[in-house]
């Protein structure tokens, strides 16, 4: 199973730390809010208390209000603002008209020290109430004792409430846009804290496909050690396919130098007239080395398909391989015509290029009567490689199994077909397409269609 | 002919060694890159076949640092690989021929010659100067047709003189293109040689020039 997307985890980790941070901030923010509007509340409504304690004349029988109020409200019913004077002693209760035929009533006495004590009550038309009450004696004028008596205003907490809930619905929609901003900015954070990895996929692609033998480049301090493993890994592996090649190539030395020996012996067999026997063991000689080079070149093919992919002039490959080829007796009596752009380039790397050719013309070379034809056309991206001669040529049903691995036509000359089949291998690898026919003069004509390469 | 081989195999350049002796050549031979290199730049080869891999130095850069010192004398590459690459390379760095191994004695032994006369302006296997013919393949000398019996060291007189196109050729090259190093040389085995082989096909057959030297086919004096 996948795992999710670090990505995603790490959104989701920072988004919910988020919630719970402004969850958290939300609700003290609030609750400080509410508190700060009860307290101003309160402080309004102790400055109302003395301006009724100071209008308060005691010494009327039924406590009175030498003047009243100011504020409106308490003169309408259920104003929402209210005052109460009783006297515990007798119980009588003077009020204002907004109380009309309520009591307001503390559930603890009064303190007796005349402080003012502040709670919820239930309103006299509302579920709650804000209420101050205090316990005051007077001196009353020709009287033996002190008249003492509880004074209360009181103040629906709906106007409070109100402004709670406006506040918490703008500071629901600030908490919002944080959220936001915050999400956002961990997104932003998330993406440039991850964006080495996508540097790091970058260049191990580019290693993958050749344009690059290591991770290079400057990447953070979190980064480097993984930087750093990969290209010690990228290292050991080339290390390894080198070792293993050259262990092959040793192996391949050791071995033909062996089989030189055993041709050195069959040149002396035939000095001494045993020439079919020379000839049985130079035939397996020769049948041996070609299965060593075929390995050989096939796993260094193999190879460099996967890394270097370069551009290769087609004219200065062909050129060499042919310069090579005269010099062989098969190959300097023939006569070559080249008929080469000289900008047309294969997108093949130079060794592969050259084995190519190498493998086509000197078949080519091996047949022909008088001559050998070379041309190259580019065209759509693509370049089109012809190697005619005029040998003897193959029927349809020879020319089906050409290339083939360990295929051979004619077993009258030397070579297993094992260089065609490397022919085909390099194409194959590359992408591209192989074909055999006749040549107009009767030979073979190989067709080769390869990408164009850049170098052009 | 005087040939060096260059191979480290010791199994190897015996079996060339004596191939190419049977056919009439002088053969040295060095075992690794350093002397091989030195000798081809200090003395004078018919030419030399040399090995690619080879201790010390290999044998591309010999034949580099050969060719950019302006020595031409024809080489024959001998490889272990069979890629094309690197035969182009070889070919490249100035080589004549290039052989793989395995190859055929025989085979070696014929591109060889050929190389020879393709050095020496001789495109046909067989030279012929007035009335002496040289076949290289069957290491024959004919006078007027008639085959004449040589010893090998009158042969590769006569081979190395018809293979110079009629330029006079002294005694010191003689003596080193004939005789290997350590043979012990009279004073006058030049002379002794050059007369046994006019003997056998004629006084007009090599000309004298004093102070020049021999040569077959080049003006009397």
């Amino acid at each position: 199973m996948r795992a999710p997307s670090l990505r995603l985890r790490l959104l989701l980790v920072s988004a919910a730390s988020i919630a719970v941070a402004l969850l958290i901030a939300g609700i003290a923010i609030s609750s400080m809010f509410s508190n700060h509007i009860e307290r101003s509340r309160t402080v309004g409504l102790e400055s109302q208390l003395a301006r009724l304690v100071a209008l308060i004349d005691p010494d009327l029988a039924s406590p009175h209000l030498t003047q009243s109020m100011s504020d409106p409200r308490y003169e309408t019913p259920a104003g929402g603002i209210y005052w109460q004077i009783s006297d515990p002693t007798d119980g009588t209760v003077t009020r204002s008209r907004s109380l009309w035929d309520t009591v307001l009533k503390f559930e603890m006495p009064l303190p007796e020290d005349g402080t003012v004590r502040v709670a919820k009550i239930a309103g006299p038309d509302s579920e709650e109430a804000l209420a101050l009450g205090r316990r005051l004696s007077f001196e009353r004028d020709g009287a033996a004792a002190d008249r003492v008596l509880e004074v209360f205003v009181a103040e629906d907490t709906d106007g409070i409430r109100a402004a709670d809930a406006a506040f918490q619905a703008e500071l629901l929609l600030a908490l919002a846009i944080v959220a936001l901003v915050l999400i956002g900015a961990t997104w932003v954070q998330v993406t440039l804290g991850l964006s080495p990895l996508d540097t790091i996929k970058r260049g191990v692609a580019a290693i993958r496909t050749g344009r690059a033998k290591a991770l290079d480049g400057n990447y953070p301090a979190e980064v480097t050690p993984l930087v750093s493993e990969v290209n010690d890994l990228l290292a050991t592996q080339d290390r390894s396919i080198e070792f293993a090649r050259t262990r092959a190539a040793d192996l391949a030395h050791g071995l033909k130098t062996s089989l030189t020996l055993l041709n050195g012996e069959a040149h002396e067999l035939r000095r001494s007239g045993n020439a079919t026997a020379a000839a049985a063991i130079e035939n397996l000689t020769a049948g041996m080395s070609e299965v060593i080079d075929h390995q050989l070149r096939l796993s260094r093919l193999r190879h460099r398909s996967r890394s270097d992919l370069r551009s290769t002039l087609v004219a200065g490959a062909a050129g060499k391989v042919i310069a090579a080829l005269k010099m062989t007796p098969e190959g300097r009596t023939l006569d070559w015509r080249v008929d080469i752009p000289e900008a047309a380039a294969i997108a093949l790397d130079m060794m592969d290029l050259t084995e190519l050719l190498g493998v086509f013309l000197e078949n080519a070379t091996k047949w022909a009567r008088h001559r050998v034809d070379v041309s190259a056309r580019s065209a759509n991206g693509k370049v089109e490689l012809t190697v005619t001669d005029d040998g003897p040529g193959l029927d349809s049903a020879a020319l089906a199994k050409l290339g083939q691995r360990g295929r051979r036509i004619d077993e009258t000359r030397p070579g297993s077909g094992l260089g065609l089949a490397i022919g085909r291998e390099i194409v194959t690898l590359n992408g591209g397409s192989l074909s055999f026919g006749r040549s107009p003069a009767g030979g073979l004509q190989v067709d080769v269609v390869l990408n164009a390469g850049s170098a052009g | 002919m005087l040939l060096l081989v260059i191979e480290d195999d010791p199994g190897i350049a015996a079996t060339i060694r004596s191939a190419l002796e049977q056919a009439g050549f002088l053969v040295e031979r060095e075992s690794n890159g350093e002397n091989g290199w030195f000798r081809g730049d200090t003395e004078t080869f018919d030419a030399i076949i040399l090995d690619l891999g080879l201790p010390n130095l290999d044998g591309l850069t010999i034949l580099k640092r050969w060719r950019k010192a302006g020595h031409t004398m024809p080489v024959m590459v001998l490889t272990a690989r069979g890629n094309w690459d690197e035969r182009v390379e070889g070919i490249d760095a100035g080589a004549d021929d290039y052989m793989a191994k395995p190859f055929r004695v025989e085979e070696l032994v014929a591109r060889t010659r050929a190389l020879l006369r393709r050095a020496a302006g001789h495109p046909s296997p067989v030279i012929e100067i007035g009335e002496i013919s040289l076949d290289t393949r069957q290491m024959r000398v004919a006078k007027t047709g008639i085959p004449v019996a040589l010893s090998p060291q009158e042969f590769r007189l006569v081979s190395y003189l018809m293979h110079q196109q009629g330029r006079f050729v002294g005694q010191p090259e003689l003596t080193a293109h004939l005789y290997s190093q350590d043979f012990e040389l009279d004073s006058n085995a030049i002379e002794v040689l050059v007369r046994r082989v006019r003997q056998k096909l004629g006084t007009e057959a090599i000309a004298t020039r004093r102070g020049f030297g021999y040569s077959m086919g080049g003006p009397a004096e």
